[in-house]
């Protein structure tokens, strides 16, 4: 059986941001849900860590919230995302995107190709 | 930018006591029950759903405590709680805390009062111009007791022989008189100095003139008086006017000529003297004078010739004692002399650590 991974702080605030960037407002069980639904259950959150990185995401003015009434008529906390959240978001998206490549590089390279 | 907000909010959840406690909790309800419908949705018993919603949710306690870490300054709440703790404990033990805090007023003072005798002995260059080449002449092992190592006559001597100065000036600074201006009579102190003091230290009078080495004919030739700045503002309302009046110092006649800068005091650091004089007319004020005798004597500053140094003019001096010595051995003891800066100033830390261990 595969092991589920767990997900880092940083990783998991930037599912969180592309997620409302995406759906548009969302509370923190939407938000849940999405990311263990796109993460292909790879990825289940111990879902509760979710609700201090939404906070830190607030106080650092990437994302707001509200008070409002869910799908089941449940009060619930709404998060979206503000202008300066895009603004990180893409700025994060570009860093994992560059990232990302060079460690692809680094695994395509083969002994040869050092020679 | 991001940090700096982040920072600012906590610091103002802090001083606010706001608490994020409610709406966490009220988050935390909301979503066990989303995901626990969704549980009974796919089948499961509430009680079933419920626990698993719960487990699938994680440790409250810690996501709460994550939460509340992200909410506020943790070190600097815990730093409070602490501070809040000490000041309890002490109040409880109110000797211990006046031992201590009376121990800690006197260290504190100590040190402030030890730091500001080295800043303004040591640190502090003297207000002349080119402190750096202006020396006075004391004997060698400084602590001997006798601080003045000159006297007048022998200052003329040394004056007239050496080939390192510039120019040397001689400085009795035990200078006492009534001073009387307009009927009133005060007691004051000041410098009789050698005609060429001011101009030895390269010093500039606020208002007036000082007293040059030229207006020197002989004893009792230049009754000229220069006043410091702070007896000019106190005795006479700074009034310009002043200059060129004649004032009594020991009922004698003296033109006040000048008034010294507010930051000039001499060559000493703890002294503010009143008044500066010709020591030329020292036998008006004082009932004798210093400039005959050998044995009386007086503060004996010099200027370095350019290019000279301390040792070649400490050599030079010591051997001018010497032959002194010879000359007028009832008198002159040749006693080696060296130089220091005037106003202790520049003196090396040894030196200074010999003056609290001898």
């Amino acid at each position: 059986m595969k092991q589920k991974k767990d997900v880092q702080q940083g990783t998991l605030a930037l599912m969180a941001l592309k997620t409302l960037d995406v759906l548009g407002p969302l509370h923190g069980y939407g938000i849940a849900r999405r990311i263990e639904q796109i993460s292909g259950d790879l990825l289940s959150v111990n879902q509760g860590t979710l609700y201090p990185v939404l906070l830190r995401l607030e106080q650092e003015g990437a994302i707001a919230s509200e008070w409002g009434p869910s799908e089941n008529n449940r009060r619930a906390r709404f998060y979206r995302l503000t202008r300066a959240g895009h603004k990180l978001l893409e700025a994060e998206k570009r860093d994992w995107e560059q990232t990302a490549a060079i460690i692809a590089r680094f695994f395509e390279v083969k002994a040869q190709d050092l020679a | 930018m991001r940090a700096l907000n982040r920072l600012f909010t906590r610091l103002l959840n802090i001083t606010t006591r706001r608490r994020g406690d409610e709406r966490l909790r009220e988050e935390i309800e909301s979503h066990i029950a989303t995901q626990a419908e969704e549980n009974i949705r796919a089948g499961m018993t509430p009680e079933e759903a419920r626990r698993h919603a719960r487990l699938k949710f994680g440790a409250v306690e810690a996501v709460r405590e994550d939460y509340r870490a992200e909410e506020g300054l943790l070190f600097v709440e815990n730093l409070l709680l602490d501070v809040r703790y000490a000041l309890r404990v002490l109040r409880k033990s109110p000797a211990f805390t006046v031992v201590a805090l009376l121990t800690l007023m006197l260290g504190i003072g100590a040190n402030v009062v030890v730091f500001g005798v080295l800043n303004a002995v040591l640190l502090q260059p003297l207000d002349v111009s080119d402190p750096q080449n202006l020396y006075q002449i004391r004997h060698k092992p400084w602590m001997s007791g006798r601080l003045l190592t000159t006297s007048y006559p022998a200052f003329e001597d040394f004056r007239q022989r050496n080939t390192t100065f510039s120019g040397m000036a001689g400085i009795n600074g035990y200078s006492h008189a009534g001073l009387s201006w307009r009927g009133t009579v005060m007691n004051v102190h000041g410098d009789e100095v050698t005609g060429n003091y001011f101009d030895l230290l390269g010093v500039q009078p606020e208002i007036g003139r000082f007293f040059h080495a030229v207006d020197e004919h002989g004893p009792d030739s230049a009754p000229y008086v220069v006043l410091s700045d702070a007896l000019w503002r106190s005795a006479f309302q700074a009034d310009r006017g002043v200059i060129g009046t004649t004032v009594e110092l020991n009922q004698h006649p003296f033109t006040v000529v000048g008034v010294a800068p507010a930051r000039f005091h001499g060559t000493e650091r703890f002294v503010w003297p009143d008044y500066w004089m010709p020591m030329a007319n020292e036998e008006q004020v004082e009932g004798w004078d210093y400039l005959h005798s050998r044995t009386s004597y007086i503060t004996v500053i010099g200027r370095l010739k350019p290019g000279g140094t301390p040792q070649q003019a400490t050599e030079n001096l010591n051997a001018i004692a010497a032959e002194l010595a010879k000359e007028y051995p009832q008198t002159d003891d040749g006693l080696s002399v060296r130089l220091i800066h005037p106003g202790l100033w520049g003196m090396t830390v040894k030196s200074f650590a010999d003056f609290f261990t001898a």
